[in-house]
This record gives C-alpha cells, sequence and structure tokens, in this order.
C-alpha cells in the first residue's frame, strides 16, 4: 500500500487513487533548532476509503493534515489529490479545535464554502438547510454559534466540510472535546454520510476505539518525527453500525494490536534528530 | 505544644455556607439600588438645611433642582447642551471613522502596523488636554478646535482597539477561510471585520467617554457657550447650584453617549450574547 513515488493515479489493478503520500518530509524551526516533524511519509488512499491515523501527541498528525489541506508545505515529497471536475479545492477540513465563525448563524456557517463560490443566496441556503437537518440540527438555522453546545458546534463543523461536496474530508479529532454519547452518534453519523456520499476520509484521533469502529485502514504513526509505522485492514463492512462493531470477536484482537504499536512508540519517546 | 499540625477551623464551614446563601429576590435589589442614592439625598437635603454643612459649596439639592429647572425653562440648558452634543458627535465622526479604517488596515497588513505603531505608542502617552494650546493656534477660537479635541480623543482609543480586535482573531477562523477557498479580500469581508467588530465597539465606547472630558475640557479653557462653558461660568459667577446641575447634565451626557454605542453594538454583533450586563 505505501507508495513508492510516481503520481499515477491508478493502481496495478485499476483502482483509483483519491490521494498518494509521496515521501513527505516536514521540518519546523523552534528558535535555534529544527524540528522534524514528518519524515519520509507515503500512503496512498482509493476513492470512497475511511483512513484513521493514529499517532503519539505530537508526532506530526495535525501537520499533515494541513499539508493535504494546503494550510502549510512540505519541505520535501509531493502529495497529489485527485482533481475534481469544478477546479475547486478537492478537501474539506475539520479542524480539531473549536472553529465556527461565532459572527455568522448556523445556516451562515455552513453555506460558507458555497457563498464563496458565488453560489447564490436561495440555493445555498437551500443546500445548507439539507446538511444542517443531516446533523440534526433542524430549528437552528438562525441560531449564533453561542447558543450550542460543543457538540452542535462540532454538528455545524461538520456540516459545513460536507455542504461543500468535498472529494476528500480530512478530519482532526473531530470528537474528541465532546461527551461519549455525543461521541457515539457523530460517529455514526460520520460513518454513514461518508459511506452515502461516496467520501473519502483522513481522520485523525487518539481513540483506538474509534479507530477501528470508523476505519477502513487504520495507519499507526511512530513517535516524532513521524512515520508510517504500521497499515492495518479493518475487516468489517460498510455501512457499519459503531455499536454493534464492538461485539466482534476481531475487534478486541485488532484493539490489541494496534495498543501494542502505540504502545511501543509511547514507551520509546521521541528520536532526537 | 505547638499546634502546627493540620487543621479545619471549624468556622470555616459555616462561613462557607454563608457565601453560597440564595440571593435576594430581584425586587429587592432593585429597592437597595433605587433607595441608597435617594437615601443620600435625603441625608444632604437635611443638613444642608440644618447648616452641618456648608451651603456656599454642598448647596441643598432642592435648590440644585431649582437652578436646574430655571436653566431648562429659560432654554439656556438646551441651547448649551445641543452645542456640546453637536461637537461630540461631528468630533466623533472625524476622529472615530479614520481610527476604525486606519486600524483594521493595521492589523491587517503587516507593513503597515511596523510603520504606523512606532509613532501612534509614541504619542499616545501625551495627555491629550496639553494639545489644546497647540490646537487653539492651528484652529483658532472657533469650532474647530474643540472639534479637533473630541476627534484626538476617540481617534486613540479606536485606532489601537481597532488593531488589536484584529490581531485577536483566532487563527483557526483565517485557516477555515483559506481551506474554503477564500481570497484575500474574502478573508477580509468574511473574517477580519466581523472578528474584529467587538473590540471596534468597545473602543468607540471608550473613545467616545474621552471625546466628551476632552471636548467639555475644551470649552471651559475655550468657548462661549457647550456645557463646558456654562460650568466655567457658574463658577465664575460662583452660582454654585447651577454648577451642580449643569454637572449632573454633563454625566447623563456621558451615560447616554455610551449607551448608544451600547446600542450600536447590540445591533452589529448580535452574535455576542447578553452576557455582559
Ligand atoms: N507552526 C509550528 N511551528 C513550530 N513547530 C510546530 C508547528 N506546528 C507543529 N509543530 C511541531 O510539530 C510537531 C507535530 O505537531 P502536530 O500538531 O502535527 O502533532 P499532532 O500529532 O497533531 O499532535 P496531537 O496529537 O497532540 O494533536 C510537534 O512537535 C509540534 O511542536
Ligand atoms: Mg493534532
Amino acid at each position: 500500500m505505501a507508495g513508492t513515488g510516481g503520481t499515477t493515479s491508478t493502481g496495478a489493478t485499476g483502482t483509483q487513487f483519491a490521494l498518494r503520500v509521496d515521501a513527505v518530509s516536514k521540518r519546523f524551526r523552534q528558535g535555534q533548532r529544527e524540528l522534524l516533524a514528518l519524515d519520509n511519509v507515503s500512503f496512498d488512499i482509493e476513492v470512497g476509503r475511511f483512513l484513521v491515523i493514529v499517532g503519539p501527541s505530537g508526532c506530526g498528525k495535525t501537520t499533515l493534515l494541513r499539508i493535504l489541506a494546503g494550510l502549510e508545505r512540505q519541505d520535501e515529497g509531493q502529495i497529489w489529490i485527485r482533481p475534481n471536475a469544478d477546479g475547486h479545492p478537492a478537501a474539506a477540513m475539520v479542524f480539531q479545535e473549536q472553529s465556527v465563525f461565532p459572527w455568522m448563524t448556523v445556516r451562515d456557517n455552513v453555506a460558507y464554502g458555497l457563498a464563496l463560490r458565488g453560489v447564490g443566496r436561495r440555493e445555498r441556503f437551500r443546500e445548507a438547510e439539507r446538511w444542517i437537518r443531516s446533523v440534526g440540527l433542524e430549528g437552528f438555522e438562525r441560531a449564533y454559534p453561542h447558543q450550542l453546545s460543543g457538540g452542535m458546534k462540532q454538528r455545524v463543523s461538520i456540516a459545513r466540510a460536507f455542504a461543500v461536496d468535498p472529494d476528500v474530508l480530512l478530519m482532526d479529532e473531530p470528537f474528541s472535546a465532546l461527551d461519549e454519547q455525543t461521541r457515539t452518534i457523530l460517529q455514526q453519523e460520520v460513518s454513514s454520510l461518508s459511506e452515502q456520499q461516496h467520501k473519502t476520509v483522513i481522520f485523525v484521533t487518539h481513540s483506538i476505539d474509534e479507530a477501528i469502529t470508523l476505519g477502513d485502514e487504520v495507519l499507526v504513526m511512530t513517535h516524532r518525527p513521524g512515520r508510517v509505522k504500521r497499515l492495518i485492514s479493518i475487516p468489517f463492512a460498510r455501512p457499519r453500525d459503531v455499536v454493534g462493531v464492538r461485539a466482534n470477536p476481531r475487534y478486541g484482537e485488532l484493539y490489541e494490536e494496534i495498543w501494542q504499536l502505540i504502545a511501543e512508540e509511547v514507551q520509546q519517546g521521541p528520536r532526537e534528530e | 505544644m505547638s499546634e502546627q499540625g493540620v487543621s479545619v477551623p471549624s468556622e470555616a464551614l459555616p462561613a462557607g455556607r454563608a457565601l453560597r446563601r440564595p440571593r435576594a429576590g430581584a425586587k429587592t435589589e432593585v429597592a437597595v439600588q433605587l433607595l441608597s442614592p435617594l437615601a443620600l439625598l435625603a441625608v444632604w437635603e437635611i443638613t444642608a438645611r440644618a447648616g452641618y454643612i456648608d451651603q456656599r459649596f454642598y448647596p441643598a439639592p432642592s435648590s440644585i433642582v431649582q437652578a436646574f429647572w430655571d436653566a431648562v425653562t429659560t432654554g439656556v440648558l438646551l441651547h448649551h447642551l445641543k452645542i456640546t452634543l453637536g461637537r461630540l458627535a461631528l468630533g466623533t465622526l472625524i476622529g472615530g471613522v479614520p481610527a476604525v479604517l486606519l486600524g483594521l488596515a493595521m492589523g491587517l497588513s503587516r507593513w503597515l502596523r511596523l510603520a504606523l505603531d512606532p509613532i501612534i505608542a509614541a504619542t499616545y502617552p501625551l495627555p491629550k488636554s496639553a494639545l489644546f494650546p497647540l490646537l487653539l493656534l492651528i484652529f483658532g477660537l472657533g469650532e474647530g478646535s474643540k472639534v479637533a479635541m473630541v476627534a484626538i480623543g476617540v481617534f486613540y482609543l479606536a485606532v489601537t482597539n481597532s488593531m488589536e480586535g484584529v490581531l485577536a482573531i483566532n487563527p483557526v477562523y483565517l485557516d477555515v477561510a483559506k481551506t474554503f477557498g477564500a481570497r484575500r479580500l474574502d478573508v477580509v469581508r468574511t473574517v477580519a471585520l466581523p472578528g474584529a467588530l467587538p473590540l471596534v465597539l468597545a473602543g468607540l465606547r471608550l473613545g467616545v467617554g474621552t471625546g466628551l472630558i476632552l471636548g467639555v475640557l475644551a470649552e471651559m479653557l475655550g468657548a462661549r457657550d457647550g456645557l463646558g462653558y456654562l460650568l466655567w461660568s457658574a463658577w465664575q459667577t460662583f452660582s454654585v447650584s447651577s454648577l451642580y446641575a449643569v454637572l449632573f447634565v454633563t454625566a447623563v451626557l456621558g451615560f447616554v453617549s455610551v449607551k448608544v454605542v451600547d446600542i450600536l453594538r447590540r445591533w452589529l454583533v448580535p452574535w455576542q450574547s447578553g452576557s455582559r450586563n
């Protein structure tokens, strides 16, 4: 699965790739020192797959997503994202922290990407309202974010990302600040929506449970500098019942396997460059 | 012998509980807020009439009300109030609009900030009242010097707050805009302006207050009309009751002008809950 250079969009068996990351490295300057955040990271994702990235804190998961979202530039290596027909940004991102615009109503927030594309008021509101319904926020179209709970704000972020119909969704620990019930409900929603809409998803989490529940594949990263440690396939079919999956006998084995990989990294600590 | 060990004083618990006693009813709170100034006025009236305090400096409230009423009925107060109000409004406009625009531009452009911030920072600590003689020299005794004084008071607070308003925007909002394909002008329109607005209005609110102070001061020093002039002439003719009456009107003007900005804020910044107040 690990990419071996080249920028072809079709694999040997004719599978279509949504995105390829090829030998990407990223350094940050921190005062006098240079910090290697990502070291020669390579992987590919086929269209419609759900990839979950796990790894120790500070291993470069956010940095990787920011590079894919075009917010940061890698120092070495290449990324390739399947170009979409209309020339709009192919990837939409859901951020780790609260990122809903406080000065816009829920509806304006969700319609934001469409407004930037010049979609007319009537049409973008219709589209926004459809997504607001999909994430269960009917009745809150005209509310401002300060009137919403943390979980509801995160739903707005998710609706905002889906509303621009991106090919790739980048989600950075979107549920980490939520209570368990809300998290489970949103996991089910994101799992179902991405399945229905044939989205390719890259989803970062610290929760092994969440990784197995949602992912088609789980990419385990090493401690800093972040490298690909292992790519694990999750054999559960989708659409998936995110609660039911936990009763599957394979669930425990996968949990154990991923836990071992992460524990190794956490014990080892960051390598010095 | 010494009792240095760890112990919880037994009084601590009841005291802690007393702090958490349920609040008195809203009506009682309002009553206390209204009654305390009324009580003060009553004490003042009584002690003044009884001769316990010097009526030359602290005339009885009833005589202040009388002076106030005379000034209202003769139209004198309204005349001067209108003039001060006009200067305050014009000065706020002349000082505030460029200040907000410049402050926003400085928040958006690093280069502009580098160029102008030192100038503003260097002149800011100067007491603005010290500028009045210079303004008299430049604008003469007419309207210009008074309006300029108000404008300067508004300007500094509005410019620095507007700049801070842009700089204080959480960078994640800029990232969101960028990932959705926003161009520079889109970022200004959809993130920088609305994001800065709460601080812009906070700056204007403070600015209007300072503008009024400086405007009234300028009227005292070099004007033939306005509330400041009225205050000064009350002092010169030693009509102490009128002095108090005008002071009261000036205070009300300050209160109302700040309230006007608050109303503007509630209208322009509907996304901030009514948590303040
Ligand atoms: N803008 C930056 N400037 C300097 N160093 C940075 C910057 N952004 C990230 N880093 C460093 O790069 C490393 C990777 O950061 P990143 O945020 O990608 O980690 P992460 O895997 O997302 O961690 P977490 O799980 O805690 O969110 C960290 O050591 C961090 O300190
Ligand atoms: Mg992160």
